[in-house]
């Protein structure tokens, strides 16, 4: 299987005033379609400045950053945009809805813009919300809410479904039904999906284990045989 | 410095765009406020330094008598008079062109001293120089002396207007301009009523005192002591200074005016009586004359029929005598035949008889002829041998012999002789009877011819007679032709000079009714004592400042409304940023109060600071502005920078301390809340379902994008209420300023088209009889470019109205149904076509209002010193002037006699500068046709003069610009500062920066779009209120504003707010998303 994602000694400097902060410090790794990776460190460590980067939100300062053969590091901040709308799915730590929007509509919102949307209901009864497709997220609970964000994300067909600590917002089971919900989909539709932790007891569940630390790789594990996420305790 | 506020100080810094947005607003509010405020004290410093420099009269005194000598010393002698003047004035016309001007003839002393006290509303020389002699005079500046067409060293002809001629007033009626002069007291391009021309005054003259021949004062002006100290339009003015010097003028007006009020009483009686015996003598010869007349007439009548009469006689009594003459003429004719053919026959018989007589004397005859031939025969011999004899070679012998032959031969001669003699005699004796029968057919014949010549004779006589008879006749018939003719004519003259007759007769009976009316109307002599109140410009000008004073009170609230509103969405804001650290500084133990400080002083720093500039820049631009805009109807000397401590104070204090009410109002809220409340993130609203959902069949169709939009118009309150107060404000004032302009623009065209439809008012002069009027009219509607024309009475009135005498016109049409069509009484409102009543008058809208009166009240009117009560029966549209128009019953029954045609209207279809010069010239050329006015001429000039109104339209226009521009900025920065993650979110997502934008800013096009709908609304209100407040005297400015400045009001409204949103769009552009999305709220 050809490597589906690339990062080629990517840097990502940030100036404050005369200090340069370098946050990500020369980062390499492949991912091949349709893996289920996590990418694991410490609050700082780069893991988000990873996310973004690949998600489009933020350029590297140097380094490439190769997708489905396309060069992301060199896009435009319109490219990018686009490369945002038609590609990527975002999942965030604090879903993030529209708070004036139902669940339907706010799963529409992504849709809307998208050239090949799945069903609109379709995504949400995958994500189990069929019942509650006319609420407001503030009528829904945390993992509802992150389901609804993930049923936006995938609306959307994305070739990659980024998640941002999908599960820091959620207590313990309803995390746990969230990165089910998120390994199922990797299976079920061979979607790459990445999602980063803090957590190191979720590595078990990825098929690639990135491990980041002060801005570099620490390590790339790939595991044969990811346990399902039912299997794995915290 | 404790910690706490180098973190206001900080926090100041960091966001200086929120700091700099209250700033702004508070600025602009207190500009407005502490500039619009200013601009009437302004306005009235301004005039009350012009009045105070140039002496301006604080008391004007007039009697119905006028004033000597003797009245004027004793009023010099009150205390606290400080400069009196006694002087004349005039209203006069004169004519420039073919237009006719009113103009007030003033006074100025001889070698003027401004230093004098005596010198009472002094001349402001702005060109040339004073006058020297009676026959100058100096000119008012204004605008109107270029428009008059007159220069300088040109040269006026005066005259009175009325029945007294003005050489009876000015000892000079040609007067030459020498200057240009301004004068404190006229200000404005109005001057009042007057009684002459149109009833309003033009302008003004001023002439040397001495150019008044009359030695009674008609007026008195003086001067208070300390009365320039104060502004006399304060009420210190009147109270301190001027009351106690009116109420001692009061009384001294009682003591010296009763004094000629008996003597007036006589003379009018005495007049009154004259007259009535003069109008009976009239009468009675008017009568006598037109008696007498139609006597002459009669008595022309019959001797012409009887002339008619002998002539036929005379015809016949000719026919009848040539009749005669020739039958005799054919007698003598047969007489003289008849004695022709009795000759003939005489002579026949006669001839018979010679001959008979001639035969019986046959041997008679033959005898004497015998005898005669010897006789010869011897005659010869006798000669031959006398011839021998003379032969001289004859011998005495032969001599001797031929002798004897010779007595021989005599011899025998005689014996012959003597031998014829009895037969002579024998033969004469049978001739003799026939000879005298003879002459007697002679003479018969002679006779004949003789009688035949006279006969000729008679017979010329007779024909020559005939044709002299028919000439006679001829020229008899002709002169009874012409004597009917002139009777003819003589009747007509009769008819004519009755008419006019009847006509002065009737006019003098009003008169003396009149008169006797006015004789029991005569009230006591009176002194009129006035202050400034009464004072046309004083208190014009004084009320256009009160007008801008009122609009000051509106207008300014507004912008104070929004300041607060805006601090308080701004400081809201801004408390809700700083939740966690309130949340901090609360769990670290600081009081509520000093934590309230931090906000506090925020928002006293930023509204104190722009209330300084605020009101540095409002002093600085608005009162002069104005001041300068409202200049352009007045004639003011500049007005100067000045800045009024206690308005600034006013505007500061009120507007800070509603700022600080509003972040009390913010900060309030938090503070009560629990630290560990206010730490954590504050939940979200709750999405709501809005009515609209309820509404599927819409709701499906709407975009996500529209739908957030809408939920979020719904949902944000306080914003919504915002935007919609805040963008209405500006429709409104864009609609109020295109309104006004609408107003204004309307009014020429409403006038000038619609109302009066027609183009020349032409002046007849007065006192024309009935046929000097027809032949006038006749005149006038001859010509060729007058197409249709009406005749109507126009009199000059004068109403209380709005605490001052303003010029009213009385109309009285001649034929109300032709007059239709030339001037439109309609009420505005309903449309209503109004026909004139026996009883009652139409008045026109302003009027009407500004006496507040309507239909079935009665107002009072004064006209030629009489005032009377008129029921109102309809309020008509009508833009310029104040009309009162009432049928010619209603008239009689007012006034007690019928109005005589004053005017012509004429219409004239597509007029235009060469129709104008070339009728002009033609109308004046018509006797008695006094004056002519046009109305495209009026027109254009009441445009320009109104024109400087939509000054104002600028002001609102930038006003309003400036205050979409404050609110939306604000407004938007707040919108994108809350949802600021909603907008990162959708970033995320993929949306492109302009559908962001859309996404973002639809709200605010849509507030905004409702914002001026509403403003529309309010924009009418406003409109109507500077319209009401704005409006001149006696001029009504419409009311009506076209749908065009509806739609330019909402379509500017919305240019302003996307300029907003274009520039906001960067704003957007450069949120990143991921910090947004990292930090939580």
């Amino acid at each position: 299987m050809s490597e589906f994602i690339e990062f080629r000694n990517v840097k990502k400097i940030y100036h404050v005033g005369e200090v340069d902060i370098p946050a990500l410090n020369g980062v390499d790794f492949t991912i091949k379609q349709g893996e289920f990776v996590v990418i694991a460190g410490a609050s700082g460590a780069g893991k988000s400045t990873i996310l973004n980067i690949l998600g489009g939100m933020d350029s590297p300062t140097s380094g490439e950053v190769i997708v489905d053969g396309e060069l992301v590091s060199n896009y435009s901040a319109k490219e990018l945009t686009t490369y945002r709308r038609y590609d990527i799915g975002f999942v965030f730590q604090f879903y993030n809805l529209v708070q004036n929007l139902t669940v339907v509509e706010n799963v529409e919102l992504a849709s809307e813009i998208c050239k090949d949307p799945m069903d609109v209901m379709e995504a949400v009864t995958s994500v189990g919300l069929a019942e509650r497709k006319d609420n407001f997220p503030a009528q829904l609970s945390g993992g509802e809410q992150q389901r609804v964000a993930i049923a936006r994300a995938l609306a959307k067909n994305p070739k990659l479904l980024l998640c941002d600590e999908p599960t820091g917002a959620l207590d313990y089971k309803t995390g746990k039904q969230i990165l089910k919900l998120l390994q199922d989909t990797c299976r079920a539709k061979n979607m790459t999906v990445i999602v980063i932790t803090h957590n190191l007891a979720l590595t078990a569940m990825g098929d690639k284990v990135i491990k980041v630390k002060s801005g570099k790789i620490d390590s790339i594990t790939v595991n044969e045989n990811p346990l399902p996420v039912e299997q794995i305790e915290w | 410095m404790k910690k706490i506020y180098k973190d206001t100080f900080r926090e100041m810094k960091k966001s200086l765009g929120r700091f700099v947005s209250i700033f702004a607003i508070v600025a602009i509010g207190v500009a407005f406020f502490a500039g619009v405020r200013a601009s009437a004290p302004l306005m009235k410093e301004t005039a009350d330094q012009y009045y105070d420099d140039y002496n301006l009269m604080d008391i004007t005194l007039y009697s119905t008598l006028g004033f000597v000598e003797e009245d004027v010393e004793a009023i010099a002698d009150i205390e606290s008079v400080e400069g009196i003047t006694a002087t004349h004035s005039v209203d006069v016309l004169f004519q420039v062109g073919t237009n006719q001007h009113a103009y007030k003839v003033m006074t100025l002393p001889k070698n003027a001293d401004p230093d004098d006290p005596n010198y009472i509303n002094q001349a402001v020389l702005i060109e040339g120089r004073l006058p020297e002699n009676v026959n100058e005079c100096v000119i008012e500046d204004a605008n109107n002396m270029m428009d008059l067409g007159l220069e300088m060293g040109d040269k006026i002809q005066l005259s009175s207007g009325t029945e007294d001629p003005l050489e009876d007033t000015l000892a000079s009626t040609e007067l030459e301009i020498v200057g240009i002069v301004r004068n404190p007291y006229y200000l404005s391009y109005q001057k009042g009523s007057t009684n002459i021309g149109n009833g309003s005054l033009d302008g003004y003259l001023m002439v040397l005192e001495e150019a008044f021949t009359s030695d009674i004062y008609t007026e008195i002006y003086l001067t208070v002591q300390g009365a320039k100290d104060v502004n006399s339009y304060d009420d210190e003015y009147f109270e301190k200074y001027i009351d106690p010097v009116t109420d001692k003028l009061d009384s001294l007006g009682g003591v010296r005016a009763s004094l000629r009020t008996q003597e007036v009483k006589q003379e009018a009686e005495a007049e009154y009586n004259d007259g009535m015996q003069e109008y009976l003598d009239a009468k009675e010869e008017a009568e006598t004359e037109i008696a007498d007349a139609q006597q002459e007439l009669v008595n022309a009548y019959n001797d012409l029929i009887q002339a008619e009469r002998d002539v036929a006689q005379a015809e016949i009594d000719l026919e009848e005598q040539l009749t005669e003459g020739r039958q005799e003429i054919e007698d003598g004719r047969q007489e003289i035949e008849d004695a022709k053919a009795e000759l003939e026959s005489a002579q026949e018989e006669l001839d018979t008889n010679r001959e008979t007589a001639l035969a019986a004397m046959e041997q008679l005859i033959a005898g004497i002829d015998e005898i005669n031939a010897n006789i010869d025969e011897i005659d010869t011999m006798s000669e031959d041998l006398n011839q021998q004899l003379e032969d001289e070679d004859l011998s005495s012998l032969e001599i001797r012999m031929i002798e004897t032959q010779l007595t021989e031969l005599e011899r025998t001669r005689e014996q012959l002789t003597a031998q014829l003699e009895p037969l002579q005699a024998q033969y004469d004796e049978a001739m003799a009877p026939i000879n005298e029968a003879q002459q007697t057919i002679d003479d018969g014949w002679a006779e004949i011819e003789s009688n035949e010549q006279l006969l000729a004779e008679s017979e010329q006589d007779l024909i020559d007679g005939e044709a002299e008879g028919r000439q006679e006749i001829a020229d008899a018939r002709a002169d009874i032709a012409e004597g009917w003719a002139e009777y003819y004519d003589g009747t007509q003259e009769l008819e004519d000079n009755r008419r006019i007759a009847e006509e002065e007769l009737a006019d003098a009976r009003e008169e003396l009714e009149q008169a006797e009316a006015d004789i029991l109307a005569i009230d006591d002599c009176e002194w009129i004592v006035l202050d400034r109140e009464s004072h046309y410009s004083y208190m014009d000008y004084g009320s256009a400042a009160d007008r801008m004073e009122a609009i000051a009170q509106i207008f300014p609230l507004f912008f104070f409304l929004v300041a607060a509103l805006i601090c308080l969405t701004t400081m809201t804001r801004m408390v809700d940023e700083q939740r966690e650290t309130i949340g901090t500084l609360k769990a670290l133990g600081y009081s509520k109060l000093s934590i309230a400080n931090k906000f506090l002083i925020y928002a006293f720093t930023s509204s104190a600071a722009g209330c300084v500039v605020g009101s540095v820049v409002g002093f600085a631009i608005f009162p002069l502005v104005i001041f300068n805009a409202w200049n352009i109807m007045y004639s003011l000397p500049s007005a100067h920078f000045t800045f009024y401590p206690e308005l600034a104070l006013i505007a500061s204090l009120s507007n800070i301390l509603i700022t600080l009410i509003a972040t009390m109002f913010a900060v309030y809220k938090e503070l009560m809340e629990t630290p560990a409340l206010l730490m954590r993130p504050k939940a979200p609203k709750n999405g709501k379902r809005i009515f609209l959902e309820r509404i599927p069949f819409l709701w499906k169709h709407f975009s996500f994008s529209m739908k957030v939009t809408a939920r979020n118009l719904i949902r944000y309150k306080k914003r919504f209420f915002m935007t919609v107060i805040g963008i209405s404000g500006c429709s409104a004032l864009l609609v109020a300023g295109f309104g006004i302009q609408d107003s204004i623009g309307n009014i020429v065209s409403q006038q000038y088209e619609v109302i009066q439809n027609y183009d020349i008012n032409i002046e007849l002069e007065d006192d024309l009889n009935v046929v000097q009027r027809e032949d006038v009219l006749e005149e006038i509607s001859a010509l060729e470019d007058i197409d249709e024309i009406t005749t109507i009475s126009e009199f000059s009135g004068e109403v209380f109205v709005k605490n001052k005498d303003q010029s009213v016109t009385i109309m009285v049409p001649s034929d109300p149904e032709t007059f239709a069509n030339f001037h439109l009484l309609r009420n505005r409102v309903t449309g209503e076509v109004y026909e004139l009543q026996n009883t009652g008058a139409l008045i026109s809208e302003k009027m009407a209002n500004d006496l507040n009166i309507g239909v079935g009240d009665t107002f009072e009117i004064e006209r030629d010193d009489v005032t009377k009560r008129i029921t109102v029966n309809g309020v008509i549209e009508n833009y310029v002037g104040h009309l009162v128009v009432m049928s010619q019953d209603a008239f009689r029954s007012i006034y007690g006699n019928t109005p005589k045609p004053t005017n012509v209207y004429a219409k004239s279809e597509g007029i235009d500068d060469v129709i104008e010069d070339r009728v002009g010239t033609q109308l004046m050329e018509i006797e008695h046709v006094d004056s002519i006015s046009f109305y495209r001429g009026s027109a254009e000039t009441f445009a320009n003069t109104i024109s400087s109104i939509s000054m104002i339209v600028v002001v609102l226009v930038v006003a309003a610009g400036v205050l979409a521009f404050v609110v939306l900025y604000n407004l938007t920065n707040v919108n994108i500062s809350e949802r600021i993650r909603e907008i990162a979110t959708i970033k995320v997502l993929g949306f492109y920066d302009k559908e962001v934008s859309n996404y973002v800013f639809r709200e605010n096009l849509i507030l905004s779009f409702i914002g001026a709908l509403v403003g529309l609304l309010l924009g009418t209100v406003l409109h109507r209120l500077i319209m009401n407040l704005a409006e001149l005297d006696n001029v009504m400015f419409g009311r009506v504003i076209s749908p065009t400045s509806y739609l330019l009001g909402i379509v500017i409204t919305m240019f302003f707010s996307w300029l907003i949103t274009k520039f906001m769009h960067y704003k957007l552009v450069k949120i990143k998303m991921v910090e947004s999305l990292k930090s939580v709220e």
